[in-house]
């Protein structure tokens, strides 16, 4: 007879078994306003349960997925159940959303070291499908001198992780849109993108652990300019890039970092209907 | 071009604090903020575009849906009050 403990799955009408944790988020976005069909339920089961399969799912610290058209769902995130605050001027489209790059961006309300993260491993990643037009562009992250985020000027991308700039391998030049990822593991420094005809490196640097993490509230859409603590902050560098994604936990090989971003592909196009560039 | 409320800081904190206790009164989180923005002036301002007049929040609801954005938005003297700033009248915050 199955072991109900070791087969944890939820049993919709239409006989659809749902994965509890993307159960769980989709029920929060729901309460929230959200609309979500049968078929993006499966598609968000699914990516939950690949990603438990792989091992990678413990990781994940935290990820937004702000495809719903509503504030209060697309601040909600996938991992925590936990609530961001949108802040200023954020357009929230059917697949995306869009700060006006003077204002607008989500206020994480969490830090970086909460769920792990040291200069030793890190993983910022962010799904775009417009470019950034302003300068300096934050994706995920925070800091003042231990900068620790992932950004973009007008032509291309750049880690920066614990204040370590030099470390952290230098810019690639790229249309700036599909999937970034920036992983510290195992002493490599390595950012990536995804976009639909595969994923390719674009900096790669291996080197001993260096700068302190920053301890203040994680950002997304802009940098949040400050190394104290919450609540302190320092809204700065936003992106006016559209967002289907953005996130991070803990780094991991190369390998996983290739499966998670074909995994979120899958995800969001399945979910979104729209195709990654 | 920004547009907004042009405010002192203790007004701006009032607005602020107002905007969150109308979310978390309902038993929901803090998922959405106007913000402030510092200017050179010391003044602060409070933005509310029309993108931001169109948001949905919540349930179907946009800003001025709820009675306290209605409160708020008479307090601040009504859209009409609003007024357009530049970057340039941004407080600089340095840069990467």
């Amino acid at each position: 007879m199955p072991n109900p403990l070791i087969i944890r799955r939820v049993l919709l009408s239409g006989g659809l078994r749902v994965d509890p944790d993307a159960a769980a988020y989709i029920a929060a976005i729901k309460a929230a306003g959200a609309t979500v069909s049968g078929a993006q339920t499966k598609f968000i089961s699914d990516f939950v349960t690949a990603e438990k399969t792989a091992n990678r799912w413990a990781g994940l610290g935290c990820l937004w997925f702000p495809v719903w058209g509503i504030a209060a769902a697309n601040a909600i995130c996938m991992k925590t159940l936990m609530s961001g605050t949108f802040v200023g001027s954020v357009t929230h489209a059917s697949g995306y959303i869009q700060g006006d790059g003077a204002t607008g961006y989500l206020n994480t309300g969490v830090v970086f070291s909460s769920y792990g993260l040291s200069p030793s491993t890190a993983y910022l990643f962010s799904l775009t499908t417009q470019q950034n037009t302003t300068n300096p562009a934050v994706f995920i992250g925070c800091g003042n001198v231990n900068t620790s985020y992932t950004y973009a000027n007008t032509t291309s991308y750049f880690p920066r992780w614990c204040n370590s700039a030099s470390q952290s391998g230098a810019g690639a030049t790229v249309t700036r849109t599909g999937i970034i990822s920036f992983n510290r593991f195992s002493g490599d420094r390595i950012l990536s993108r995804r976009i639909t005809a595969g994923k390719s490196t674009l900096a790669s640097v291996t080197n001993a652990d260096a700068g302190t993490l920053s301890a203040s509230t994680v950002f997304a859409l802009a940098n949040n300019g400050t190394d104290s603590v919450p609540p302190t902050i320092v809204p700065q560098f936003f992106n006016d890039a559209r967002f289907g994604a953005v996130g991070f936990g803990l780094g991991m090989t190369d390998a996983n970092d290739t499966a998670f971003t074909l995994n979120l592909k899958t995800l969001w196009e399945g979910v979104t209907g729209l195709v990654l560039p | 071009m920004i547009l907004g409320f042009k405010v002192i800081k203790e007004v701006k904190e009032i607005i602020l604090e107002q905007i969150k206790n109308a979310q978390i009164s309902r038993g929901v989180p803090h998922y959405w903020s106007t913000g402030g923005i510092e200017l050179v002036d010391n003044y602060w301002l409070i933005p509310f575009t029309d993108s931001m007049i169109e948001t949905v929040l919540r349930e179907g609801k946009r800003p001025l849906d709820f009675p306290e954005g209605q409160q708020l938005l008479a307090m601040l003297g009504g859209l009409e009050a609003r007024v357009l700033i530049t970057q340039n009248d941004i407080k600089d915050v340095g840069g990467v």
